[in-house]
């Protein structure tokens, strides 16, 4: 177009208000848009905020939940672990805004409970679940004995250590025993960092596990718990000591921290883990060709692992003559006592070893209880009732997760505990005796949610966050 | 093209550029406050985080005090703690304020955390 002065008649009259008319449009939208943009910037900022405070605010329920849990009930009536609230609410004050919290909880097997938190603020919602166990405090301890913790002299050394980064998200302890613990003689090696061991990997790492490439393991001084009338002894069993006496003794001890009271052990739900071996078929196979062999009928039909004393001796002396086949899987219940034969090698997978009288491992027998990530929390080994848990001289016993025995664990010369979880004895006298034994726990917090404990009605309990997620 | 009509557009022009840029102007000053607004957001969740790192409460109280380090310029936090019932029981919160445009703004956000037994029996 060739711009030219109008004469008041031409067909372009009024071409330049057209022009300017579209620009205003045009900018106009982008004024309005540019503008509704950054609005919605704004609207998002505040809706983020909303968001963040929602979410804390659901935490904040979860929170006040396990301080319920470990408590009383909001009214003060009931003990926490009687708490089963449905729709529970509570206001948050967060600055201007003003949230509440809605909290229902339910149980699930093996003891674990739900509990679920909404947290709302500002019309914004945000969930979390939390899967949670009721513990005894008594596992918070790597070696805990409700009698007395005995360690005798060398050669041997007992090395207890956190697993992975357990000392420094979670308490916990080295050491506690009800009545002493008893340091035999200056020459006993416990927690020194020069000492050399071989362990296995835990759960959760690759082969080799935490071991350095000197072989140590990186050990601190002990912390040791203690109810008040428990003594540490050094030397002979009434030759009661105090921490500096024991350090002059050669023990590295951080601390003693004095209990109210020796905490109660757990009691074992054998329910629950019969029936999750009576369900685990994955030794059916082996039950079938050794009752072919035998000529056990019933073991020959058994689908599941729960067995009696007897045909679990033959399961064992039918894996000793096929030496490549000494795997079980899953979790494995005997109705009785176990003795593995001398120079035996069993190794059970992701699984756990449950029996109701003494597990004997006879000299140089070994027995391996691992898990993998997904059955971590799974006990290694659980002896009931009036059972021992006995390492004869040189036998090997690695295990992952909770190691468990009503009486004494015994850990006879030249054997090995190599542990992966916590070691309890409920033994009044001996709980637990290393003897000229290479002893390493390695403390999993995680045996805090052992499935199929059962925590005592009465005293403390601790609550295990087993896992937390947030829910869409 | 008559006189009047250019002058016309340029009055139109005009309004239309005086409305524009104040819109502009708002729209700036809104942008400014959502980005302001986010960071002081982030600042208190770091806050919070930090404050309830240690399941002993350590990092709790390090937080009431000064122990969680430099805040971005143009920006105060403020950590309270303070125990709720039961015993045990802690209501955290963290307010973060800045200036802008001569008003003083903030947001807070507020949580609980419980310290549990395990951490008496350990003496932690």
């Amino acid at each position: 177009m060739t711009p030219r002065i109008a004469d008041g008649t031409g067909v372009e009259k009024g071409q330049v208000l057209l022009g300017v008319l579209v620009l205003i449009i045009v900018v106009t939208i982008s004024a309005v848009t540019f503008v509704w943009y950054m609005n919605q910037q704004q609207t998002r900022a505040g809706a983020r905020y909303r968001a963040a405070s929602a979410l804390d605010v659901a935490e904040a329920g979860i929170h006040r939940a396990l301080g319920v849990l470990e408590t009383s009930t909001p009214d003060g009536l009931l003990p926490g672990r009687e708490w089963w609230p449905q729709g529970y609410q509570e206001t948050v004050r967060a600055g201007p805004l003003v949230g509440r919290f809605v909290l229902s909880m339910s149980a699930n097997a093996g003891g674990a409970r739900t509990i679920t938190s909404v947290g709302e603020v500002g019309g914004v919602v945000r969930k979390i679940r939390v899967r949670v166990y009721l513990a005894s405090p008594a596992l918070l301890a790597a070696l805990n004995g409700a009698g007395i913790v005995k360690i005798d002299p060398p050669p041997g050394t007992t090395l207890l250590l956190p697993y992975g980064n357990a000392g420094a998200n979670h308490p916990w302890v080295h050491l506690s025993a009800g009545r002493a613990v008893w340091i035999a003689a200056s020459t006993v090696s416990i927690n020194d960092p020069e000492a050399r061991v071989a362990v296995g990997p835990g759960p959760i790492d690759a082969a080799g596990g935490q071991v350095n490439s000197t072989g140590k393991l990186p050990v601190a001084p002990l912390r040791i718990a203690l109810p008040p009338e428990a003594i540490l002894a050094a030397g002979g069993a009434d030759q009661v000591a105090d921490v500096t006496q024991l350090r002059a003794f050669g023990v590295p001890i951080q601390d003693v921290i004095r209990m109210e009271t020796l905490p109660e052990f757990p009691a074992i739900d054998r329910g629950y883990f019969q029936s999750l071996a009576a369900a685990n078929t994955a030794n059916a196979a082996l039950n079938k060709v050794t009752g072919l062999d035998t000529g056990d009928h019933a073991l020959e039909q058994k689908r599941g692992s729960d067995y009696s004393g007897a045909e679990f001796a033959q399961v064992l002396d039918h894996l000793a003559a096929e030496p490549y086949r000494t795997r079980l899987r899953g979790v494995i219940y005997v109705h009785g006592s176990v003795t593995l034969p001398e120079s035996a090698r069993l190794s059970i997978d992701d699984g756990a070893l449950l029996t109701e009288s003494t597990l004997h491992m006879s000299r140089y027998a070994q027995l391996s209880i691992t898990h993998s990530s997904a059955t971590r929390t799974l006990p290694g080994l659980i002896v009931q009732d009036l059972g021992a848990l006995v390492l004869a001289q040189g036998a090997g016993l690695r295990a992952h997760g909770l190691v468990y025995a009503n009486q004494a664990i015994e850990v006879g010369e030249g054997a090995t505990l190599d542990v992966v979880g916590a070691v309890l004895g409920n033994g009044a006298g001996i709980s637990f005796r290393a003897y000229a034994a290479t002893v390493v726990i390695r403390y999993d917090p995680a045996v805090m949610g052992t499935p199929g404990l059962v925590t005592p009605e009465r005293g403390p309990l601790v609550v295990w966050i087993a896992s937390w997620e947030e829910l869409p | 093209m008559t006189i009047l009509e250019v002058l016309l557009a340029t009055l139109l022009l005009s309004v239309l550029a005086l409305i524009i840029f104040s819109s502009f102007g708002i729209g700036l000053r809104a942008a400014a406050l959502a980005s302001r607004m986010s960071t002081a957001t982030s600042v208190a969740e770091d806050a919070l985080t930090r404050a309830t790192a240690d399941p002993c409460g350590s990092s709790m109280r390090a937080a009431s005090g000064s122990g969680l380090g430099e805040t971005p310029r143009g920006f105060d936090r403020e950590v309270t703690v303070r125990q709720v019932t039961p015993p045990n029981l802690w209501e955290i919160s963290a307010t973060v304020t800045w200036t802008q445009e001569r008003q003083r703004r903030s947001v807070t956000l507020t949580t609980y955390r419980y310290i549990s037994l395990a951490c008496g029996f350990t003496g932690q």
